[in-house]
């Protein structure tokens, strides 16, 4: 067995470092300045220990494990609201594939499915900037100034192959939904829109058809009063 | 009988959610106690925690081996707290402690077993952050220095250092508490 000097010995109880060595215990029965040394510093690391060991708030665990929860949900509702565009681009692209697509009462009824189908993407929030939404609305020819209000979220529908722009605005009192088809689903006039849930126009562009729609009438004009103002179209 | 996917080695949603909230109940004050003696602030150190369980829970996945899991989180915290600054080169001066060590040698008789936590709390409360640190770990984490060289990425021997003038510079600062009071 090496012996241990007592350099090496307060070096060890300094730092706190555990030692189980023979050499160490050794060293303490043989020294009684470096015993004393090491009864301190134990009796020192206690009150440490002690000091250190402040109050945590009550409710902190409870507390930690809310917040995951919720930010479980809310991840979640993200793969809900992907998944809601995914199916409503299915859903889209089925339609109108499967329905005469020049007719406008089937073209309205299409996308009232649509928007039906994807309501879950309603109440997710994903801030969109004006130019994110322009870069979605050009192909369309469609450019949108600030004064059109904030965009929820927004995404590409396909339609029949081709890429449509899915938009939801936020409305005075519910939400307002802009859908843009391609060229080919254009209607040559303007279709309204009043099943039992929702109200809306479908709106002949240069470019395709462009249709609004809302659970709320009040929301609904508002957001005609902006488009009118702030969302040069061709119509 | 076991669980199918356990016998696969795939953990099922519901032992993983449980395993991470026994997690949460067992480390989370801890967690809060390293994350206060870090921030110094009771707000910021329940922050620290709410994001490192938050992060902890993003990552679980990658949580091999769960026996690792408060050295894993204690290095979560850690890196959260670090976000709150700019880096800084915390690298410590890593001179040899011999010579250090001989004036303690020549000051044994301390009576510092005596001092009250109270006191002890204000000297930890002027403690430089980088001397604070590892000697936290040492005592609420009970890391030896080996692990805490884990946890802040240096080298086994500078934690030593740290841990090593951590307690000096508390002794400094109790000392200087003490005789202010004899003058009072």
């Amino acid at each position: 067995m090496d012996e241990m000097n007592c350099l090496t010995v307060r070096r060890i109880i300094s730092t706190n470092v555990r030692d189980d060595s023979e050499a160490f215990a050794q060293h303490l029965l043989d020294c009684p300045s470096c015993k004393s040394y090491y009864d301190k510093q134990q009796k020192f690391n206690s009150t440490l220990k002690k000091a250190l060991e402040i109050d945590v708030p009550e409710g902190l665990a409870e507390r930690v494990l809310l917040e995951v929860n919720l930010s479980k949900k809310k991840s979640r509702k993200e793969n809900v609201r992907w998944l809601a565009v995914a199916a409503s681009v299915l859903v889209v692209f089925i339609v109108f594939t499967t329905t005469t697509l020049h007719s406008p009462p089937a073209l309205a009824n299409a996308i009232l499915e649509h928007v039906k189908y994807d309501v879950a993407a309603f109440d997710i929030r994903t801030d969109i900037s004006l130019d994110e939404l322009n870069k979605l609305l050009k192909p369309h020819g469609v450019r949108a100034d600030a004064g059109i209000g904030d965009a929820t979220s927004a995404g590409i529908c396909v339609i029949n192959g081709k890429q449509g722009a899915h938009v939801v605005f936020e409305g005075k009192n519910s939400p307002v939904t802009m859908i843009i088809t391609p060229q080919h689903l254009k209607v040559n006039e303007s279709v309204i829109i009043d099943d039992k849930q929702y109200k809306g126009m479908l709106l002949g562009t240069k470019k395709g058809t462009l249709a609004v729609i809302s659970e709320d009438q009040e929301s609904l004009s508002q957001f005609e009063t902006k488009m009118r103002k702030h969302l040069m179209t061709f119509i | 009988m076991k669980d199918s996917q356990e016998e696969h080695g795939h953990i099922s949603m519901d032992s993983k959610e449980q395993g991470f909230e026994s997690m949460v109940h067992a480390y989370s004050k801890d967690l809060y106690r390293f994350g206060y003696w870090l921030s110094r602030d009771s707000a910021i150190a329940e922050d620290l925690v709410q994001e490192t369980f938050l992060r902890a829970w993003r990552a679980i996945d990658s949580l091999q081996d769960t026996k690792a899991a408060k050295s894993w989180l204690f290095t979560i915290l850690r890196r959260e707290n670090a976000r709150r600054f700019e880096k800084k080169s915390a690298q410590a001066e890593l001179t040899t402690l011999d010579d250090e060590l001989v004036d303690i040698l020549a000051s044994v008789d301390d009576d510092f077993a005596n001092i009250d936590t109270l006191a002890i709390r204000e000297a930890l409360r002027k403690l430089p952050a980088n001397y604070a640190e590892p000697l936290v770990l040492q005592v609420i984490g009970g890391y030896s220095c080996d692990e805490i060289a884990e946890i802040i990425d240096a080298k086994p021997g500078a934690v030593m250092t740290r841990v090593f003038r951590a307690r000096q510079k508390l002794r400094k600062l109790l000392e200087e508490e003490e005789d202010q009071k004899v003058a009072l």
